[in-house]
């Protein structure tokens, strides 16, 4: 006989504590340590700061640890620790003009002020499984570069068509004070920073997938890379006691402007408008789409023909969040019972009447109230 | 029940949450309370459980909660089901309340898919957890347009969509999550509950709070306040009846579970309510199965019947 | 000068008390309170902003509030909230004052499809059994309550706690009067909070505090007769 299983408190504890032996694996094996992770699977761990929203290397480290490897629980757990935070108040915009470059490329210009760093990228690596890295062994040393001297040296590549009026200029001032996702509920329509911060949170795949398709004729916007680049930036905050701004140290960062085409209307000439992505670390693929899909949900604002998903504000924000993703798919597997007996009742009653109907004299046609109202009950 | 010490896990403040968290909630709840039925938007936070396992209700639990309170945690009706044990877990430990299974003896309820079989009184509060706070959401995706039809009350949607059930199917098909009008104005959606459960929010003398957490939305009916299910003159509201009674405490009028008791289509219909049907076979009631029942259903083994 | 001694637990407390005011319009609540604000904000007016204000939130404080700078300096001080001149800034509005508050109709009156915007006064009144009462009915009021109010002192100033016994639910009961005898009002009350209900779900929802008490009239209060 089948017996209907209770969810005692021991069955939860013997669950858990069979995850955490899982989590181990094979215990001849050494444990990984949290300093392995952050340094060895450093591209992971900039995945879930950027949608975890913390910047906080040895934190998400942990975390992977602890979520086995699971990148949505990894982020769940980093979020859920970052909620528990004070939070001071916003710093000042950083200054990514200022970055300290250890990887630029633009796709506009051979070759521009600051040249085209290649840096660490797969960008040409032959995806040729390298059988010889499972034997261990240390790379050999990196090449050296010239230290980069100026900041200055290598200015964005926005500001450069800026010089000529051929990209729209951005007004930061006229946003108002950036507004913080984890402190106000989304209003729709949202603003533009709102829209940022949940594109830098959300998903990763997700949000390649939906820049994917403006490329192939969902809310096309004919983009260019303008420019990536992926290096050392330093935060300041303003303490109102303090009243000026203190350094708080160095992150780093990936962003990517897109240019894209836009071919004017009545108050505006033609211009090239940016669609821009911004994530913690080295984050490539991730800055790329953000920057297509804020470009394309800026369609409402240029007047453009809105058609497809990518320009849909309320679907693409409502749905890029990995944790309210993941939450909602997976609790499908909490008990809906009393649910599930209601619908149950009710299939039941209306398979009873379709039967009778079936049954019943021909020239029963019309379609009458049935009973089966009464009949939703258990038998 | 005596107020119990109060000793959080460490590290984190009272019931989790801070401080300026808890105002924005508590804020939020306020408003949810003046304006009976509408969905105040609140900056959910991310918690320590999934979107979906009733973060919502965890956080209006939590911005309530006091250590004078005791605790009632159920799912499906039931105090046992995993979530509930977890959710009542993660109460005890963060703010060390006294936990209940009787709903008489809560003062907080929180609760997913059932409302208590048993009676709630002035003093205490119902807290659900809700996935889809928006009635209106599975006829109009868009929150820009579900907002404006609140705004104006303009629910004709909803009753063309009610209306298409009974000319496909005779009746209204819809057996949980009905719909209800609250206080003459807002559509609200009651959480996922039997519609067997809507009679019961109507006029209630405890206070009713709903919590949705990914969906950042907390709303609330006051006590004694109307809630009544949507339907027409020709096609009243019904709820669900069960024509037998529980099989393990004979208990009448009440939602049951049907349970597979093998693979022959043998089965039984027993108190969704667990803490409902419990008592009543503490207080003598026996329903016509409860020697043969499962132990992990009625509690005991099925040998020690004649006790 | 001070605040809650431990904000955890005193301002859940308060909330508790405020929440069940709102939930039950012009039932009166306990309110016992250990802060010690500057004159002349009372310590229940404190103990509700201590509760409900922070730096999410613009408070408007009335006249004899702002005549006293050390009580704009005690709720920056604890709330870090910001203090507006133009009440129709506010989310809260602090009257110490009732009798000289500006018009409902000054204050936030929410937007159509987001009521909730709309402002929450606080006004300190001196008692909650003043001789001249009036009747309010709708949401969080027992469609019977008038039944209930005859048989006893509706104004009865001792709110009940969350309890069990019999006794007490019958407390509870009666504090469900919809009887409001609170003193003193603002000016022309009686048509100002007619006209906030006539526009209901946008209008101002209204808390009142008086020595060791709280009670409420959120905007879904009607005026009886």
């Amino acid at each position: 006989m089948y017996v209907a299983v209770k969810g005692g408190e021991a069955a939860i504890a013997n669950a858990h504590r069979l995850l955490a032996d899982e989590r181990r694996g094979d215990r001849s094996v050494p444990e990984l340590d949290v300093a392995q992770i952050r340094e060895q699977m450093s591209l992971l761990v900039d995945r879930i700061m950027t949608e975890g929203s913390v910047y906080d290397r040895d934190l998400a480290a942990l975390a992977l640890k602890q979520a086995r490897g699971d990148v949505t629980e990894a982020i769940f757990l980093v979020r859920a620790w970052r909620n528990t935070l004070p939070r001071f108040g916003a710093s000042a915009p950083v200054d990514t003009a200022a970055m300290r470059i250890r990887r630029r490329v633009s796709a506009t210009w051979k070759d521009l002020p600051g040249g085209q760093v290649l840096g660490p990228t797969f960008d040409y690596t032959h995806r040729l499984v390298d059988f010889a890295l499972a034997a261990g062994g240390e790379p050999e040393a990196a090449a050296t570069a010239e230290p980069a001297d100026d900041s200055r040296d290598c200015p964005r590549v926005t500001d450069l068509l800026d010089d000529e009026s051929l990209i729209e200029r951005h007004d930061a001032v006229a946003d108002g004070p950036a507004p913080d996702l984890t402190r106000e509920p989304l209003a729709f329509p949202a603003n533009r920073s709102l829209r940022l911060q949940a594109l830098a949170r959300g998903d990763e795949g997700f949000i390649l997938a939906l820049g994917y398709s403006t490329q192939r004729g969902y809310g096309r916007t004919h983009p260019f890379v303008g420019e990536i680049r992926t290096g050392d930036v330093e935060v300041f905050f303003t303490p109102e006691e303090l009243g000026f701004a203190a350094p708080l140290g160095r992150v780093t960062l990936t962003e990517c402007q897109m240019v894209n085409q836009f071919h004017g209307s009545k108050e505006r000439p033609p211009q090239f408008t940016r669609g821009y992505g911004l994530a913690f670390g080295a984050a490539e693929r991730k800055a790329m789409a953000m920057a297509l899909v804020d470009r394309s949900l800026r369609a409402r604002e240029l007047g453009e023909e809105m058609t497809s998903p990518a320009q849909d504000e309320e679907f693409v924000l409502a749905h890029c969040d990995p944790l309210q993703a993941t939450g909602f798919v997976e609790h499908l597997k909490l008990p809906h019972y009393v649910d599930f007996q209601a619908e149950l009742e009710l299939v039941r009653g209306m398979r009873a009447a379709h039967a009778a109907r079936r049954d019943a004299p021909a020239n029963n046609e019309t379609l009458t109230a049935d009973p089966a109202p009464a009949r939703e009950a258990a038998e | 029940m005596n107020p119990t010490s109060y000793e959080p896990a460490s590290g984190y403040n009272f019931a989790y949450l801070d401080e300026q968290t808890k105002r924005m909630i508590r804020r939020a709840i306020l408003k949810a309370i003046a304006i009976p039925g509408y969905q105040v938007p609140f900056a959910s936070r991310e918690m320590p459980m999934p979107y979906g396992w009733g973060t919502g209700g965890v956080q209006v639990t939590a911005a309530i909660l006091g250590p004078q309170d005791v605790l009632k945690v159920i799912d499906q009706g039931s105090d046992d089901t995993t979530n509930a044990v977890s959710i009542r877990n993660f109460f005890r430990k963060t703010a060390g309340v006294a936990v209940t299974t009787r709903t008489a003896d809560a003062s907080i309820i929180q609760t997913r898919h059932r409302i208590p079989e048993t009676q709630l009184s002035a003093g205490q509060v119902l807290v659900y957890q809700v996935p889809i706070p928006e009635p209106l959401r599975f006829l109009e995706p868009r929150e820009t347009e579900t907002r404006k039809l609140h705004a104006l009350g303009e629910y004709g949607l909803m009753y063309v969509k009610l209306y298409e059930d009974i000319a496909r199917n005779g009746h209204i098909a819809t057996t949980y999550a009905y719909p209800v009008e609250v206080a003459g104005r807002y559509v609200m959606d009651p959480s996922p509950i039997p519609k067997f459960d809507n009679p019961r929010m109507h006029d209630m003398a405890a206070l009713q709070l709903f919590g949705a957490g990914r969906e950042k939305r907390i709303y609330a009916v006051p006590p004694h306040t109307s809630v009544r299910s949507l339907d027409f003159t020709d096609h009243p509201f019904t709820p669900q009846v069960f024509t037998e009674p529980c099989a393990l405490c004979a208990a009448r009028g009440v939602y049951l579970d049907e349970v597979i008791l093998d693979d022959r289509g043998q089965r039984m219909f027993v108190c969704s309510d667990t803490d409902f049907c419990e008592e009543r076979r503490a207080s003598g009631h026996r329903g016509h199965l409860l020697g043969e029942a499962p132990a992990a259903l009625s509690g005991q083994p099925a040998q020690q019947e004649a006790c | 000068m001070t605040g809650f001694a431990d904000p955890a637990l005193e301002s859940q407390q308060a909330f508790r008390a405020i929440m069940e005011a709102m939930a039950r319009p012009t039932s009166v609540q306990p309110l016992p309170t250990g802060v010690q604000p500057p004159a002349p904000l009372s310590p229940e007016l404190a103990a509700v902003i201590l509760t409900l204000a922070d730096n999410d939130v613009a408070l408007w404080l009335d006249a004899p509030l702002r005549a006293a700078p050390e009580v704009a300096r005690y709720l920056r001080f604890h709330t870090s909230a910001a203090l507006v001149d133009n009440p129709a800034d506010a989310d809260f509005a602090l009257i110490a004052a009732p009798e000289a508050c500006p018009p409902l109709a000054a204050f936030r009156q929410g937007e159509p499809q987001f009521p909730e915007r709309a402002a929450t006064l606080v006004l300190q009144a001196d008692r909650f059994d003043a001789p001249d009462s009036r009747r309010f009915s709708g949401p969080g009021l027992a469609p019977d309550a008038r039944a209930l109010s005859g048989d006893v002192d509706a104004a009865s100033p001792e709110g009940i706690p969350p309890g069990q016994s019999d006794s007490e639910k019958t407390r509870i009961s009666a504090n469900e009067s919809g009887v409001l005898a609170v003193a003193p009002l603002p000016a022309g009350f009686d048509r100002q909070i007619t006209l906030n209900r006539a526009q209901f779900p946008l209008g101002v929802d209204l808390i009142f505090v008086a020595p060791g008490a709280v009670s409420a009239l959120p905007r879904s209060a009607i005026l009886e007769g």
